[in-house]
């Protein structure tokens, strides 16, 4: 069982709204966008005053139209995740207490907006994340210190040292990434056979 | 008594370290019976027999100023090793006034601290140092202080955190390791840095280890032993540096396992700190050749079949699938098949 058994990993439950929240802080990539609309319908139906609160920073699928039509008053849709990460990094920056993140899409997008959070010192109860899409990887190289991206196979060439990583399932916060480590360091050249593992 | 240092000897290239006879018979075997299982086998940190290991809080043996020259090689090629967030300075003091206290009360004749109110003075013969500085007071001496004072003990320390009813990995010297990494490991709860030990998660054994050490009182410390098992006396063996230690474990045959193949012991001692209520987690690294092993006849056999007998889950954990058959095919000529005493006492 490579995913499920990984005890440094943090297990996220379903997004729920929290009206307690005097602000809601939405971010969203790709199929994240339907946990946030299903959010957004509920605060409609407790409180509709709350989505005037409510400030979503996306980075689309297709699903971006969505949100502007949903009544929420400040959406900002972006190309990439870094641009909505550093925009994110700014927000915290000037937010106020009673603000409630919402985070919803692929594991690693959740990690890296985690990972942020954890640098603000936000509380756990605070934050609520929903997984969905992706179960691609950020592989942290423990020999030079580099990170590969989007990793979905069971072992990865290191963007930095080039050495063949295995990804094993060990998980850091702070780094928002897995660990991976040589894989032929007792045998050079011998590999196991590439699969696609993370998909 | 104390021991006579060998700070020549070396934990890489050429291997000269070894262990002398009296060395051997203090050695801390870490199987009180013929087969291995995980247990919270925590005890109270209480002074052994004399010459023992637990003698004293931290144990300095012969390999102590090698050791020490040992880090140093490490540090200077990998800073990062020693790491602490910036809300552990106090922890740090607390770990420093520990290991001071202990090693000038318990070894006089090699260390000693000298108080004036916050103005101490630190000396380390073994090491030819000579220290004023004012405690608290960071400035005041060359390093951060837990970086300063680790780089005079023997063995890692990490300083774990409590708040939220949990125990925090926030700050380390970590050089003598066998296969994890601070760097890492900065900044996880408990379970979350103890993840990656199989089995042990569903023994509960990490849900009792963490209740017990959320409870930990000043004054009480504890320890146990933990074991696996190196190639050649490296004591870097961590993940950042397996390519290069990594090959080591191909190189092993029935008939060099006696001289490559060592046992790996860690005496665990955890404190709780005075000032910050962190806990310091002390994890000193024991190496002993099977060659060197051999020399008692009942833990030849007692390791045999440890090894012999391992769950499968621990021989790939502890990485010893290559050579493990090697090491009990040299350990089976000592081994006449007759019974054990039980304890780890030489005989």
């Amino acid at each position: 069982m490579l995913v499920t058994g990984i005890k440094s990993k943090p297990v996220y439950a379903p997004l729920q709204a929290d009206i307690r929240g005097r602000y809601h802080l939405m971010l969203g990539m790709g199929v994240g966008a339907a946990p946030l609309l299903r959010v957004i319908a509920e605060m409609r139906a407790a409180s509709e005053a709350s989505l005037k609160y409510t400030r979503v920073l996306y980075v689309p699928g297709a699903e971006a139209e969505q949100f502007k039509t949903a009544a929420v008053s400040d959406v900002q849709i972006f190309a990439g995740t870094p641009a909505l990460l550093e925009s994110f990094r700014q927000v915290l920056a000037q937010s106020l207490m009673g603000t409630r993140l919402y985070v919803a899409g692929p594991e690693s997008f959740i990690g890296l907006v985690m990972k942020i959070a954890l640098e603000f010192n936000l509380n756990k109860d605070e934050i609520r994340a929903e997984e969905c899409g992706s179960l691609a990887r950020r592989i942290y190289c423990i020999h030079c210190r580099a990170t590969t991206e989007e990793v979905r196979t069971n072992i990865v060439r290191c963007v930095g040292c080039e050495r063949w990583l295995l990804v094993r399932d060990h998980y850091s916060r702070r780094l928002a990434a897995y660990m991976g480590v040589m894989v032929d360091a007792e045998a050079p050249g011998e590999l196991p056979l590439l699969k696609e593992v993370f998909l | 008594m104390s021991a006579v240092f060998k700070p020549h000897e070396t934990f890489r290239d050429d291997f000269t370290y070894a262990n002398s006879p009296q060395a051997i018979r203090r050695f801390p075997l870490p199987f009180p019976e013929d087969n291995y299982m995980y247990s919270v086998n925590i005890e109270p940190h209480m002074p052994g027999p004399a010459g023992s290991v637990t003698e004293f809080a931290f144990d300095v043996d012969e390999h102590y100023v090698a050791e020490c020259r040992e880090r140093a090689i490490v540090l200077a090629a990998e800073p990062l090793r020693y790491q602490a967030l910036p809300h552990m300075m106090s922890s740090q003091w607390d770990c420093m006034e520990l290991i001071m206290d202990s090693l000038a009360r318990d070894y006089p004749e090699h260390f000693s601290l000298a108080k004036q109110g916050n103005r101490w003075h630190w000396i380390n013969r073994p090491l030819e140092i000579d220290q004023h500085f004012t405690f608290g007071d960071a400035a005041s001496l060359p390093r951060e202080p837990l970086d300063y004072i680790t780089r005079q003990a023997q063995g890692d320390f990490v300083v774990m955190d409590q708040r939220e009813g949990d125990l925090w990995t926030e700050a380390g010297m970590v050089t003598t390791q066998a296969d994890w990494s601070l760097d890492f490991d900065m900044g996880m709860t408990f379970k979350e840095w103890h993840g990656p030990v199989p089995l042990a998660h569903e023994l509960q054994v990490f849900d009792r280890a963490l209740k017990f050490l959320l409870n930990l009182r000043l004054g009480a410390p504890v320890r146990r032993l933990n074991w696996t098992m190196t190639i050649n006396p490296r004591l870097d063996t961590s993940p950042e540096n397996y390519p290069f230690w990594g090959p080591d474990r191909a190189s092993v045959t029935a008939q060099n396992a006696g001289d490559r193949v060592h046992l790996r012991v860690e005496l665990q001692g955890l404190w709780r700190l005075p000032r910050s209520n962190a806990v310091v987690f002390g994890i000193r690294c024991y190496l002993i050749s099977l060659r060197e092993l051999a020399t008692v006849p009942k833990w030849a056999r007692r390791v045999h079949r440890v090894l012999r007998h391992l769950h499968p889950a621990l021989i790939d954990y502890k990485g010893l699938t290559r050579y493990r058959e090697a090491a009990v095919a040299w350990l089976a000529p000592f081994d006449d098949g007759s019974p054990t005493t039980p304890g780890t006492a030489s005989e």
